[in-house]
């Protein structure tokens, strides 16, 4: 009923695959890291117009489909005259959705250390940008890498979102496989063990990280 | 013209709005059953079911929705079971959203003092009695937030059977833009029908965890 030989058969497709989602991963997910601060940055900051504009912005994000946005990217860019490749397309909307998340972690773990902690950094004379590193970053990170680590695993998960537009990602060479040859279940199989292998990864290094920073506590 | 163009594709948009809801819908209601099946399994059943239930969770939470819905969808016709487009996608999407559904009720279980269960069981109650009179009310009341912005989630994860060809929002939203070439209006238009529902979800979801922390602290 079942005819693995067909992964081994196709294992170059699979492994290219693979290397374009690892490389999607990494490009989005160190791109969304630094986008979510930065956002999260602002929207600590943010007063008045400015701060209702970016909280629009993270509320339309996180209640949208990623394929809408995706599509709308995609198919709508190149009809304002910019033409730009899959790859970069898929990161661009990666990045605008999980720096969202990001972002949100993050504000999560800055609002979680008590404000007094900074008043009586400011009452020893630190300035402002000691108290945001020595104070307020390290304990903002602690608290927030477990929750960090779900959102980067939602983005490798998400990545296989680009073969909606036909970017040759991990999923997409299951499905070209898959409509290739008789064998339609089997790649999926296979590159469900390589996406869970990632997710695995990451989640070792996550728990890592959190033993780590929680020696710094 | 563009708003013509909205407005002539209008019935077809909101069909496709209220497949989207259906799916929404059917999915919730079936991932709420099998999740409180897969937790309660994991209860009664002893150690290996539950080590079982288990690596089955985090194996379904390794992987990517879409992977899962190609899997099932083409599982499905391997297995002898031949049905609609339609219904293969609420089958992935319930069995995938199941494991999150377990998961909450789960931790909602735990939250309920052993006592009850125990004075349940002396007063002479069976164990299912204990469940739903004594148990369940109580812990869907906890997990009530959660499980609404769970559905949030659900509704937007439905955008993505579409790849399989379930007739829904997304795609019908993608044939418009094929046949009229007009991807701004089209796709904004989609983008606001899925905000309004999940941003609708969300916030009542919000109310009731605050509606409900008050009665519980009176």
């Amino acid at each position: 009923m079942f005819d693995w030989s067909v992964i081994a058969r196709s294992r170059e497709e699979l492994l290219n695959g693979f290397q374009l989602t690892v490389m999607l991963a990494c490009l989005a997910g160190g791109l969304s890291l630094v986008g979510g601060l930065l956002l999260c940055a602002a929207r600590l900051k943010a007063r008045g117009p400015a701060a209702w504009v970016l909280t629009a912005y993270v509320e339309l994000m996180r209640n949208t489909p990623l394929l809408i946005t995706m599509y709308l990217i995609y198919f709508g860019l190149p009809m304002v005259g910019l033409q730009i490749p899959t790859f970069t397309c898929v990161v661009v909307v990666l990045v605008m959705q999980h720096s969202v998340f990001v972002s949100e972690v993050l504000r999560g773990g800055f609002l979680s250390v008590p404000l007094s902690q900074i008043e009586a950094g400011r009452a020893i004379g630190m300035r402002p940008f000691a108290i945001f590193r020595i104070v307020q970053l390290p304990q903002a990170w602690s608290a927030s890498v477990p929750a960090l680590m779900s959102v980067l695993v939602l983005l490798i998960h998400d990545t296989s979102l680009g073969a909606a537009i036909s970017l040759v990602d991990l999923t997409m060479a299951a499905k070209v496989i898959s409509q290739r040859t008789a064998a339609s279940f089997e790649p999926f199989v296979a590159i469900a063990i390589c996406y869970s292998l990632l997710s695995w990864l990451l989640s070792r290094a996550g728990s890592f990280f959190e033993r780590r920073s929680g020696i710094a506590r | 013209m563009e708003v013509t163009l909205l407005v002539n594709a209008a019935p077809l948009l909101l069909q496709a709005l209220g497949q989207t809801l259906v799916l929404a819908l059917i999915t919730t209601l079936l991932a709420l059953v099998l999740g409180f099946l897969i937790a309660e399994a994991s209860m009664l059943g002893g150690r290996a079911v539950a080590f079982i239930l288990r690596c089955v969770i985090e194996g379904i939470r390794g992987i990517p929705l879409l992977v899962f819905v190609f899997l099932i969808y083409y599982l499905l016709p391997r297995l002898g079971i031949f049905i609609d487009t339609f219904y293969a996608g609420c089958v992935a999407l319930a069995l995938f959203f199941a494991t999150y559904v377990a998961e909450i009720l789960r931790g909602a279980l735990r939250t309920i003092p052993k006592v009850q269960i125990e004075a349940g069981k002396a007063l002479g109650m069976r164990h299912w009695k204990i469940q739903l009179v004594v148990v369940m009310p109580q812990a869907v009341r906890i997990a009530l937030p959660a499980l609404m912005n769970l559905a949030a989630i659900v509704i937007k994860a439905t955008s993505v059977v579409s790849i399989i060809g379930v007739w829904e929002l997304t795609l019908a939203t993608n044939e418009a833009v094929m046949r009229t070439l007009a991807p701004f209006t089209f796709f904004i238009a989609a983008l606001g029908m899925y905000f309004v529902l999940c941003y609708g979800t969300v916030r009542s979801a919000a109310y009731l965890s605050k509606r409900m922390n008050r009665s519980q602290r009176s």
